[in-house]
């Protein structure tokens, strides 16, 4: 009798935290990003560690299938995953009320003060709130493999900055040896060709310039930015990009640049690190190349020599309109812990928006950390990346500065004075 | 004395017509009538997603101030134009190829039908392949046969783009234009082809003078289906080069689609408006071709 009422009671317990189980979903970017994945399934072990009975599901998509899927779910108000991959590739989720508001239910104290500033806007109705977790930042840089700079006789000074001329001089030898300067690809990505016209940019003009010519408030034909960009033509010309940049992935780009070694220099954001050490097989870069990092040339009379673009990319949220928010904001905030911060640095060497604890973080990647610190001794960081610069620019201006800066200049299909020509009416008709 | 009036089986038609007409409402018609109600109105996310009603202001702002509709407009009848000047004639060549009974006429036909069972993401990620400036197909053969001078990025410029992809839809309907075309031939009665041989017509001479008349309204419809086809061209432009470079393969519908979603707004009212704008275009284009393209006598056989 005693064993019938246990198995009872031990079968209606189980059948009680059944009912009460909820399974989460949760999309994620990174699908061939296996170090990241590491972090991230160890995230979701602790939330279900301390959750019991609620699991999680991540699926994991490539970033722009998956904004078409959930812009489609989230406009239909269902199918949408509970947790969500996000970034500002996709800034009218927060406007539509789609991102639910963390501000209150993550351990801030956890996050750097920039990362929780950086997602802090204005939501739906005008509403401030913070709407994602910065997992990932990264910097606008200037990687080089320092082989081919060693054949091409190439030294660079301590500063890791060439001056304008000395880097044309640059872009000629890659040229001349057959190799493209730049490993950019730009068929999956709109701003894949925009890393070096804007470090320019800011270069010449400043953080302050380069931010009102991004909104509109500075012409295009401003001097500066005419010479700026007669400067970049020169590059072109002297066979700055691969024929293929217009067919080539962002992902072939990687393999361009590390593994057929066919470029002299990538510019790319700082979570290079993040697709290029993996192992090879998974598309990471082979254990002998020789990845180095240099600074953007000094552009004449530049007033930003020294700033560089930094932003936060791939981050977290919530649905607002998940039946389980509670859980998912659990789920976020199991993120915000310096542990999971050490964890993240230490697996896939790119910065991130989690507060670290440096002397625990044991990476076989210590000798990148160096390099980008050496590197990046004396920057001003400037609150922006190449990927952002859609958030400065009114959409008709972006959609030209696409054309005209993605595809047009960099394929030699117009020249310099064409691309500000569209530039600048672009900004005129104020779209 | 009136006859009685048959009752109608109301019960029957409604179980019969029923889902029809209500998969088609909900699919067809409320889609339809929600696009035209969105053109007259913007979406201010500003103000809680409220829809403001803006009268024909977007139509206004599409037709005088609108550059990229217009290359896109331009881009797609382009394409509309093009495609099947090209097609139908190709695909006639095929068919009366097989109807000639030539060796392996079997094979071909499964060969050249192929092409026609791919989804466009499959076509358009071999067609890269093949248009790859280093290794892609084409680029191989042109440089294998000394002609590597004129190998290229076949994608990379708005003079090569455009035509590379109406080669692709070439490729890919050739086979279905074909097989329709080959049922039509096997439908012309042989007593007509016989009467022609009797008279002493030559080969070509009963194809171009008996057998292409007795095709032509096949030949128009599949004109017109083609025409209107290509005027809606999106999925293969959005897997091959998403209308770069320089918008020189944006199409209409690749134009709308980045108006509603890559821009960030969520409105739907502009795109609605090209919508609709193009909705009325193809409707009279159309209209116009079956017009000028069908014989009022029809040819009876």
């Amino acid at each position: 009798m005693k064993r019938i009422a246990l198995l009872t009671a031990c079968l209606w317990l189980g059948a009680a935290a059944v009912a009460g189980a909820t399974e989460l979903q949760w999309w994620s970017h990174w699908a061939i990003e296996d170090n990241k994945k590491v972090v991230l399934f160890e995230a979701k072990r602790r939330f279900e560690a301390k959750n019991p009975g609620h699991t999680v599901t991540i699926t994991f998509y490539e970033k722009k299938n998956m904004f078409t899927t959930l812009r489609a779910a989230f406009t239909a108000g269902s199918g949408f995953p509970d947790v969500l991959y996000y970034d500002i590739d996709a800034p009218e989720f927060m406007q539509a009320g789609w991102m639910a508001d963390l501000s209150t239910a993550v351990r801030w104290e956890n996050i750097e003060p920039y990362g929780k500033a950086f997602w802090t806007r204005p939501g739906p109705g005008g509403k401030t709130g913070v709407w994602a977790l910065p997992l990932e930042a990264a910097s606008d840089e200037l990687y080089y493999n320092r082989k081919i700079f060693r054949q091409l006789g190439v030294t660079l000074p301590a500063s890791g900055a060439l001056t304008q001329e000395q880097f044309k001089d640059l872009v000629g030898k890659c040229a001349k040896a057959g190799y493209a300067a730049f490993a950019t690809g730009a068929a999956d990505r709109d701003w894949a060709a925009h890393y070096m016209p804007n470090a320019m940019l800011l270069d010449k003009l400043g953080s302050e310039d380069a931010l009102r010519l991004f909104k509109g408030e500075l012409s295009w034909k401003d001097p500066r930015v005419v010479e700026v960009f007669h400067y970049y033509k020169e590059l072109i010309d002297l066979g700055a990009y691969a024929r293929t940049l217009s067919s080539m992935t962002l992902a072939e780009a990687h393999r361009y640049f590390h593994t057929e070694q066919k470029a002299c220099m990538f510019p790319v954001g700082s979570w290079y690190a993040g697709r290029a050490f993996v192992p090879q097989d998974k598309g990471g870069q082979p254990k002998d190349f020789e990845l180095a990092m240099m600074n953007f040339p000094l552009m004449k009379d530049g007033k930003g020599h020294n700033q560089k673009f930094l932003g936060v990319a791939g981050s977290l949220g919530a649905a607002a309109k998940s039946p389980n928010l509670a859980l998912a904001v659990k789920v976020v905030d199991a993120f915000a812990d310096v542990e999971i911060g050490n964890l993240w640095m230490a697996k896939t060497g790119v910065q991130t928006g989690i507060k670290t604890d440096v002397a625990k973080i044991d990476s076989p990647f210590k000798w990148y950390f160096d390099e980008y610190a050496r590197v990046n001794k004396a920057t001003k960081w400037v609150d922006l990346t190449a990927q952002q610069v859609r958030l400065q620019m009114k959409p008709g201006v972006w959609d030209t500065y696409v054309a005209a800066v993605n595809q047009g200049l960099p394929n030699k299909l117009i020249g310099a004075d064409e691309a500000l020509a569209k530039l600048e009416d672009a900004r005129l008709k104020g779209k | 004395m009136r006859r009685p009036r048959a009752r109608r089986p109301w019960g029957a038609i409604a179980i019969f017509l029923g889902p029809t007409v209500v998969l088609y409402a909900a699919f067809t018609i409320y889609p339809v009538l929600v696009t035209f109600y969105n053109s007259l109105h913007t979406l201010r996310m500003d103000l809680g997603m409220l829809y403001e009603y803006v009268g024909l202001e977007h139509f206004r702002e599409i037709l005088t101030s609108d550059d990229v509709f217009w290359k896109a407009a331009r881009n797609s009848l382009v394409w509309a134009v093009v495609a099947p000047i090209v097609d139908i004639p190709l695909a006639l060549l095929l068919a009366l190829t097989l109807h000639a009974r030539v060796p392996f006429a079997r094979v071909f036909r499964t060969v050249w039908f192929t092409p026609v069972l791919m989804s466009y993401p499959v076509v358009g990620v071999i067609w890269l392949w093949v248009y790859n400036y280093d290794w892609g197909i084409a680029n191989l053969v042109l440089r294998a046969v000394g002609l590597g001078a004129y190998a290229q990025a076949w994608l990379a410029s708005p003079l090569t783009a455009l035509p590379a992809l109406i080669l692709v839809t070439t490729w890919m309907f050739a086979g279905f234009n074909m097989v329709v075309l080959l049922a039509a031939i096997h439908a012309i009665p042989t007593d007509y082809l016989e009467a022609a041989s009797i008279d002493g017509a030559r080969a070509w001479q009963r194809t171009w003078r008996i057998m292409v008349p007795l095709l032509r309204p096949t030949i128009v419809n599949l004109v017109i289906l083609d025409f209107i086809g290509k005027m809606k061209q999106f999925a293969l432009v959005w897997v091959m080069t998403r209308g770069g470079p320089m918008w020189g393969t944006e199409t209409v519908a690749t134009y709308v689609v980045k108006r509603a979603f890559e821009w960030k707004t969520l409105d739907l009212g502009y795109p609605s408006a090209i919508a609709v704008i193009w909705f009325v275009i193809i409707f009279g284009l159309s209209l116009g071709l079956t017009r000028v393209l069908q014989r009022r006598e029809a040819l009876e056989f």
